[in-house]
């Protein structure tokens, strides 16, 4: 019997927790339309993947409110160096699960000072 | 008549002044890609704002190059990670960098200068109570042309620090 509720319970809230966190998926063009800005795969409050140009890594998300974020992460720079990764941006949601997304990024080069700010425009899919 | 007026002028300024605290650091910007040219800078901040300033520079028989700038942000608390607090800013910023140069056996110097404004972000991580980490990016719009392609002239400018008070 108590085996049964820990089973039910677990089962809760791993089911509650994976209907909270949909993975999602953002590509962006950057600020001058040139080449692909951004390309994550995003799961509960983290994306990873190519979070700008240059640059692939992890980000957590910060939630303002409903439409409006800000986000800390790391990265590997493309130039030979890890990088710390800072962003704020929106989103909304315009139809179903489809919705546009831009950010103000910025990159922090660890061991050789490049840096760099970028800004993106796309849209996101919540699956 | 102005004397009431700067009477609730200052009425209305001493307690958004009372509520910030001074902070000052140290780091890198982008003025100085690839190169480790310390900045230093210098924030105001309140609850809801922040004021901040940096300046850089690099000196030698054949140049030099400044480079300064000042940003305001309206500032939310976002949440904390591993017990510090981030906080999120929104504002505008504004850059000026002048760059000299003088070649050898010439009398004549040549100089440029230049600036940029535009729309700022600013990320505030502070931990163990008054050390933060800032990181703050710039993106200076120039000419009507740089706005409709959205071509701005960034400026990022990284650096840890201490909360005076």
């Amino acid at each position: 019997m108590v085996k049964k509720l820990w089973m039910t319970c677990l089962f809760a809230i791993v089911i509650g927790q994976a209907q909270a966190a949909f993975p999602s998926v953002y590509a962006a063009l950057p600020n001058n339309f040139a080449g692909i800005g951004a390309l994550r795969v995003g799961f509960s409050d983290y994306e990873v993947g190519y979070l700008m140009p240059s640059n692939i890594g992890i980000l957590k998300i910060l939630r303002i409110n409903n439409n409006f974020y800000s986000a800390l992460g790391l990265s590997y720079l493309f130039l030979g160096t890890p990088a710390i990764v800072g962003s704020g941006g929106f989103n909304f949601n315009v139809w179903k699960s489809i919705g546009i997304r831009g950010e103000l990024a910025a990159y922090q080069g660890i061991l050789n000072n490049q840096s760099g700010g970028i800004g993106m425009i796309g849209g996101s899919f919540n699956f | 008549m102005k004397k009431i007026l700067l009477f609730v002028f200052i009425l209305g300024i001493i307690p958004g002044i009372s509520m910030a605290s001074l902070e000052l650091g140290a780091g890198l910007n982008s003025a100085f890609n690839g190169r480790m040219v310390p900045t230093l800078t210098a924030s105001i901040t309140g609850s809801k704002f922040a004021l901040t300033a940096f300046s850089s520079g690099v000196n030698s028989t054949y140049y030099y190059h400044s480079t300064y700038g000042l940003a305001w942000y309206y500032t939310m608390p976002v949440r904390d990670i591993l017990g510090g607090k981030v906080n999120f800013g929104f504002g505008l910023g504004t850059f000026y960098a002048e760059r000299g140069f003088q070649d050898m056996d010439s009398s004549r110097k040549e100089k440029k200068s230049d600036y940029a404004s535009g729309p700022a972000i600013r990320l505030n991580y502070t931990f163990a109570g008054f050390i933060y980490f800032n990181m703050e990016a710039m993106y200076g719009l120039r000419s009507l042309y740089h706005n409709l392609t959205l071509n701005f002239q960034d400026m990022v400018v990284t650096s840890i620090g201490i909360r005076i008070w």
